[in-house]
């Protein structure tokens, strides 16, 4: 039914004459979208981090961090490197002494 | 029927669209193509500019954060006026601090009388209709403008304001009366 037979069509067309959309709202809207959108990039960005930060603090391995094997942070043994550190300064004595 | 079905697919795409790639260039197709029957939409209902204008704001956030959702098993503009309808309605029943503006009750509406035509109401002269619409509760506006200036079924309408679809058409009847009760006190000439 198109407005020529239609009271209640005709009356919207009037009323979207009469009071056009105050352009404040889509400023409002496109601003809060924008806004809604850069937290949504943001949380994608930085939300694996804080997670990672989060695991970290918690004690969880730092693998990822250093690049340390697992094995031995568990395990508690010294790795070779510390093994064979330089004399005095810890791991085995140095030979002769 | 063709503009429409064209109408609901372009519709469709642009939400697609907008969920594919978040560029809010469809989004605003989109509010353009419907914030003036919102807003008008609003205006009727709440009858003053400024809480429709806040009104309006919300409704577009609501549909932005919802768009996901849509199902498209309805057509989007029925989707956009049913959220703005709900929105209108509670606002006004906060404000009147009503329960509910769709009464249940039973109303004394004569089984006898005779059905009011579409063609009274259809034909009404626009600026008296307005004011008819005015004086009727809000509810009876509500569910007159759903049903015959968005064209919704009963169906569409029965869902929007959960309750069932005979209930929708008695509520339909019931508010057809009224308008024409209200439009012979007003104009008793004609």
């Amino acid at each position: 039914m198109n407005a020529a037979n239609n009271s209640f069509l005709q009356m919207q067309e009037e009323d979207e004459l009469n009071f056009p959309v105050p352009p404040d709202i889509e400023d409002n809207l496109m601003g809060s979208l924008q806004i809604l959108s850069m937290m949504g990039h943001a949380m994608e960005l930085f939300i694996p981090k804080a997670l990672e930060m989060f695991v970290l603090t918690m004690g969880g391995t730092l693998r990822e961090i250093d690049g340390l094997p697992a094995e031995e942070l568990l395990s508690g043994v010294p790795s070779k490197d510390m093994d064979d550190g330089a004399p005095g300064i810890g791991g085995k004595a140095p030979d002769g002494e | 029927m063709g503009t429409d079905t064209d109408s609901k697919t372009k519709d469709i795409e642009l939400i697609q669209e907008y969920l594919r790639t978040k560029d809010s260039r469809h989004f605003t197709i989109l509010y353009r193509k419907y914030s003036g029957k919102v807003y008008g939409k609003c205006i009727s209902l709440l009858r003053e500019e400024h809480m429709a204008k806040d009104a309006t704001q919300d409704i577009f956030m609501k549909i932005f954060l919802n768009l996901g959702q849509f199902g498209a098993q309805s057509k989007f503009s029925t989707w956009v006026y049913s959220i703005t309808y709900n929105y209108c309605i509670d606002l006004i029943r906060k404000k009147k601090k009503m329960a509910n503006i769709f009464t249940d009750e039973i109303e004394k509406v004569p089984d006898l009388e005779e059905e009011v035509h579409d063609e009274a109401l259809l034909t009404m002269e626009v600026n008296r209709l307005r004011e008819v619409l005015n004086e009727i509760p809000v509810g009876d506006k509500a569910i007159l403008l759903m049903k015959y200036q968005d064209g919704m079924q009963i169906k569409d309408i029965a869902v929007i304001l959960d309750k069932t679809e005979s209930a929708i058409k008695m509520k339909i009847k019931r508010a057809k009366h009224k308008a024409q009760e209200v439009y012979k006190r007003m104009y008793p000439e004609t």
